[in-house]
């Protein structure tokens, strides 16, 4: 098991605010540059908490803890929120991890 | 000269960014074409139902509050979707999705304490600092323009008076010092007030807070350094026209944080550079004209005693027995140190000095242009004992600290071995104005 679904499954009980920051910031800046809206969260962690153990219940039961995380997380500038038109021409809100430089086209994380 | 243009490029630079940030950061506070917090709209559909519920919950700015109710109505959205491609039907994937995010108020009060985080209340406070200090730059030019537009007003109108007979002299006796001290007291009044509703609303937008929230911390810091500043901390003329104003800042300063805060601020301030330039221009032609046709001048000093000057009220001459010629030097000598008061210094050669005791300079009301004593007092109005350094003897006199000390003569005095007080030298006149703080003005002997 390795690191990030040990942190998804916590997602599944009643985790906390702090807890669901740092599941949310994980799958954020796992994006390396890229934008995801909150039902896209949302799906990467249910995604994250189904490859666990069967007795992790539904990962989506504690959805009213995403966007205070997201919030949380944006207010104090580790992530970075904007608009975006989606391919359906409907502004969606979506989040990526904020750096301090910008990235070197061509240098991007090795996957 | 250069140093001029970028003091004014500095301060020009200054007020542009803090217009600029201030602008900014009220873009939050701006009610949207549909503002619907504080609101809960009675709703059919219970997804706007609910958003609108979260909405009337968020204690944010309202451009925040947009944000969230389109997110979270873009959330539901795709969560029913996949809810009924799941093989719900629409109004229980409409429950799921709404039961999901919890209770309404729950989740506002979780929303709004996120966005309200300590990096943003620093931001807050950082940045109403500098709106601060930048709404003061701008208050204090739009306070001068306000007062030159009033003057003007003023002078205007008695123009017009002057035409059906009636004259008012709007200097004054006081050779304008009312009219000054008016200007700087209505400056400050209105620098403070600007200063404290930039702050109030760049904070409040930078740190996501209402207005009224944050209103209370500025009121006060406003109470305490405009408060200080108009009390104690700016000397210049002053009046008993003025005083209240200048006691008034504290208030002036609670009310520009409280006062209709959450409404925008008017932004004027291009129609203000232009009115700004105007009254300039006006004021500068309008006192030029005023310059042309004033004769004499009502400062400056005057010396040179005269048979019916009436000095005799002072003292009578000290007799020639106990102060020969030639036992005072540089006599009249004075020395004005601005706001430091004035010194007055003479030489006594020790041979007289032996005859003389309780030495001091005496301070008299004089009249206008320097025609003698006024004999309406019958007692000096400033007294300052001698100090003596080898056979010079110096005093300072405060003349600034005295509300209207007007035209003087200063007289050198002793008491002569008979025990009587004699004149030993007029040490000229001249006129002054009172230069302090409104507490000095307060507290002024006379």
């Amino acid at each position: 098991m390795n690191r990030s679904r040990a942190a998804s499954r916590d997602v599944i009980g009643r985790t906390t605010l702090e807890q669901q920051r740092r599941l949310v910031l994980a799958v954020v800046a796992g994006q390396d540059g890229g934008a995801l809206t909150g039902p896209a969260i949302l799906r990467r962690l249910g995604e994250q908490s189904a490859d666990g153990p069967a007795d992790d219940g539904g990962a989506v039961t504690n959805e009213s803890l995403l966007y205070p995380a997201l919030h949380g997380l944006e207010a104090d500038w580790t992530i970075r929120a904007e608009w975006q038109v989606g391919s359906d021409g409907v502004r969606h809100r979506s989040y990526r991890a904020r750096r301090l430089l910008p990235r070197i086209a061509g240098r991007g994380r090795p996957t | 000269m250069i140093g001029l243009l970028v003091i004014l490029a500095g301060l020009g630079v200054f007020v542009t960014a803090t217009v600029a940030i201030v602008r900014r950061a009220e873009w939050r506070l701006r009610p949207g074409p549909r503002n619907t917090a504080g609101l809960a709209s009675p709703s059919d559909d219970p997804v706007g139902s609910y958003v609108d519920r979260v909405a009337a919950s968020l204690a944010l700015p309202a451009a925040d509050v947009r944000d969230v109710r389109a997110e979270l109505l873009d959330h539901l959205g795709d969560s029913i979707a996949t809810l009924e491609d799941e093989g719900f039907s629409h109004d229980d994937a409409v429950r799921e999705a709404v039961g999901r995010l919890g209770p309404a108020p729950e989740l506002g009060r979780q929303l709004s304490a996120a966005h309200q985080s300590t990096r943003r209340l620093l931001a807050g406070a950082g940045g109403g600092v500098f709106a601060a200090a930048g709404g003061f730059v701008v208050g204090y030019l739009g306070g001068i323009g306000a007062s030159l537009l009033m003057f003007i007003g003023a002078f205007l109108a008695a123009g017009l008076l002057a035409k059906v007979g009636f004259a008012p002299d709007l200097t004054g006796p006081d050779n304008g010092s009312t009219a000054n001290s008016l200007l700087i007291s209505m400056t400050i009044a209105v620098a403070a007030a600007t200063s404290i509703r930039f702050a109030v609303r760049t904070s409040a937008g930078l740190s996501r807070r209402a207005p009224k929230t944050v209103a209370g911390f500025w009121a006060l810091a406003g109470v305490v350094v405009f408060g200080w500043l108009a009390i104690f901390g700016v000397s210049g003329q002053q009046s008993w026209y003025s005083i209240p104003i200048e006691l008034a800042v504290p208030f002036i300063a609670v009310a520009a944080a409280f006062c209709r805060i959450d409404r925008p601020m008017p932004h004027i301030a291009r129609w203000a550079i232009a009115s700004f330039a105007v009254l300039v221009i006006v004021t500068v032609a309008v006192l030029g004209m005023a310059t042309q046709t004033t004769t004499g001048s009502d400062a400056g000093a005057f010396n040179g005693p005269e048979p019916d000057m009436h000095f005799d009220l002072v003292a009578a001459p000290a007799p020639a027995a106990w102060l020969g010629e030639g036992d005072l030097s540089d006599s009249g000598s004075s020395e004005a140190t601005g706001s430091f008061g004035t010194t007055f210094s003479i030489d006594l050669s020790r041979g007289a000095s032996a005859n003389w005791h309780d030495l001091r300079f005496e301070a008299w009301h004089g009249l206008p242009n320097g025609d003698g004593i006024d004999t309406r007092y019958t007692a000096a109005f400033l007294i300052q004992p001698v100090s003596s350094e080898d056979s010079t003897l110096t005093a300072t006199l405060h003349f600034e600290r005295i509300r209207q000390p007007g035209s003087w003569w200063v007289f050198l005095t002793g008491v002569g071995p008979d025990g009587r007080r004699y004149s030993l030298d007029n040490s000229g006149g001249g006129t002054s104005t009172f230069n302090g703080s409104a507490w000095d003005w307060i507290t002024a002997p006379q």
